[in-house]
């Protein structure tokens, strides 16, 4: 122990120390070294999407949501009853706001309800083509929102359920994201308020374009608004649908003004939600891929069992 | 069989920290970062004391479960823990005669440095300086509460065995 007590001596004269502990030392600096240089070739390897870090992000997403979602289990009644203490004081208020809300309702439902009946008769006599029906998954969050330099978030449901990436991601309130990688029972969620995420929206009853953008602060900025579009704090804010990677009409939130710009607050509770439903919509994108890739399947099956094979005017490959 | 139930005891710790500071608690965007930090604290506490129990390769899956949680580019935690763990056995010798004050101070040190790490190669990753506000919050967040988790550490680190006067495993023995 009292060895242990003593400073470290390097003898400067040999090339490998002599003290057992500075011997140690070297030892550690090597080994830490090799593993922190592993670790920086995987952020490398990650910032060019490479498969070999994305296999190690899917396999280690994998393996810990089962725990995760049992972890989650339990916590839920603590965070629920932290959180309901901490809404409390604010339930007179919030009671008010409800009952003024719900007479507000009220009449808009039975507007609402004309309204329907003239749009279908319109669409009837427009012979106008029926939007498909999307189906959903309902999904569990199972990790935080990844902290200050990224808002994701991590669901139990991936590949094995039918989630692809570039699936829509709601709330009961709102829109949350989209999938942006899955594994085989875990997703990956892009938040709308993540730095990447920029999602082209329609806004207020004038229907102005522009584009949200996250800068993984609450609230994402309303950025390329089109000139001469009068909207103001309050304004209901929907995805346009514009770039084929959202459907048209999801409710996301409603416009504030900071004074320096325009934001959007989301209409979902973002670090307070617990269930998320994926929407199974086929994004522009996904759908290009897929024809390309079979495409390609086709090009290689005409190559290996030759010209008898019927080319892609002849119709080819069932998909 | 006390001893098979003590030897796995550092990682098993740093490893349920990293649980908790993935699991969604809600809180601001500082928390998560703060308790990441929480489970880095962790693993230069045992780094110090218990440093055979805490190899490398124990240190680098924990960073890569944050990693992976966090959503954040794969290995920049397990650099950060890394970093972490070889500073605290690099200073471990000198540390025995350091007072409560300058223990916190070399935590915050090697915290910091750590979190510099991780800020610098997520800002290269993204290709967008990081904001800082919510780092430094959560940087001091998890300094102050580092003599609470090392109290606690402390508990657990005193259920080792003293054999011949030496508590086993203590300072890489």
């Amino acid at each position: 122990m009292t060895k242990l007590l003593q400073p470290d001596i390097y003898q400067r004269s040999n090339a490998w120390p002599s003290s057992p502990n500075a011997r140690r030392r070297l030892h550690d600096v090597m080994i830490f070294g090799a593993f922190i240089a592993v670790s920086l070739g995987l952020a490398i390897l990650d910032r060019f999407d490479s498969p070999a870090a994305g296999g190690v992000r899917n396999v280690m997403q994998d393996a810990a949501t089962p725990v995760l979602r049992a972890a989650t289990a339990i916590i839920s009644p603590v965070v629920g009853s932290v959180r309901s203490l901490a809404e409390w004081q604010s339930l007179a208020q919030d009671r008010n706001r409800l009952r003024d809300e719900n007479e507000r309702l009220k009449s808009w439902q039975a507007r609402a309800q004309v309204l329907e009946q003239q749009s279908v008769a319109l669409a009837e006599l427009a012979h106008v083509v029926e939007e498909p029906k999307l189906s959903f998954l309902t999904a569990r969050i199972v990790s935080g929102q990844g902290g200050v330099f990224v808002r994701g978030a991590l669901i139990d449901a991936g590949r094995d359920h039918g989630i692809k990436p570039g699936y829509p991601v709601m709330s009961a309130q709102g829109l949350v994201g989209r999938v942006i990688a899955t594994g085989t029972r875990s997703a990956r969620l892009l938040l709308l308020t993540d730095y990447n995420s920029r999602i082209p929206v329609i806004i207020g009853k004038s229907g102005a374009r522009a584009v949200m953008q996250g800068d993984n602060g609450p609230l994402p900025k309303i950025a390329y608004l089109q000139p001469g579009n009068p909207i103001k704090p309050g304004d209901d804010v929907f995805t346009s649908g514009v770039g084929g990677l959202y459907p048209r009409g999801l409710r996301i939130g409603s416009v504030v003004d900071t004074g320096e710009a325009l934001y959007v607050e989301p209409s979902s509770r973002l670090g307070q939600i617990e269930y998320v439903s994926v929407l199974f919509f086929e994004t522009l994108a996904a759908t290009l891929a897929d024809d390309e890739r079979s495409t390609e399947a086709r090009a290689g099956l005409v190559k290996r069992l030759g010209p008898s094979w019927p080319t892609s005017a002849e119709g080819g490959i069932a998909r | 069989m006390r001893m098979l139930l003590l030897v796995p005891l550092p990682a098993v710790v740093v490893l349920m920290l990293v649980l908790l500071a993935m699991l969604p608690w809600g809180g601001p965007a500082w928390l998560e970062m703060a308790l990441a930090l929480t489970a880095l604290g962790a693993i230069y506490f045992w780094s110090v004391r218990r440093p055979r129990l805490l190899p490398a390769p124990v240190v680098f899956v924990s960073g890569l479960l944050l990693d992976v949680m966090t959503q954040g580019p794969l290995g920049v935690w397990a650099a950060a823990a890394l970093i972490v763990a070889l500073a605290a056995r690099l200073e471990r010798q000198s540390r025995v005669h350091l007072g409560m004050l300058r223990r916190v101070a070399s935590i915050a040190a090697a915290l910091a440095l750590s979190v510099c790490v991780v800020a610098v190669v997520t800002s290269l990753h993204q290709w967008q300086l990081v904001a800082l506000r919510p780092v430094g919050e959560a940087l001091i967040v998890a300094v102050l509460a580092y003599p609470f988790l090392a109290g606690m550490l402390s508990l657990l680190d005193g259920l080792w065995p003293v054999v011949d006067g030496r508590s086993l495993f203590l300072r890489g023995d």
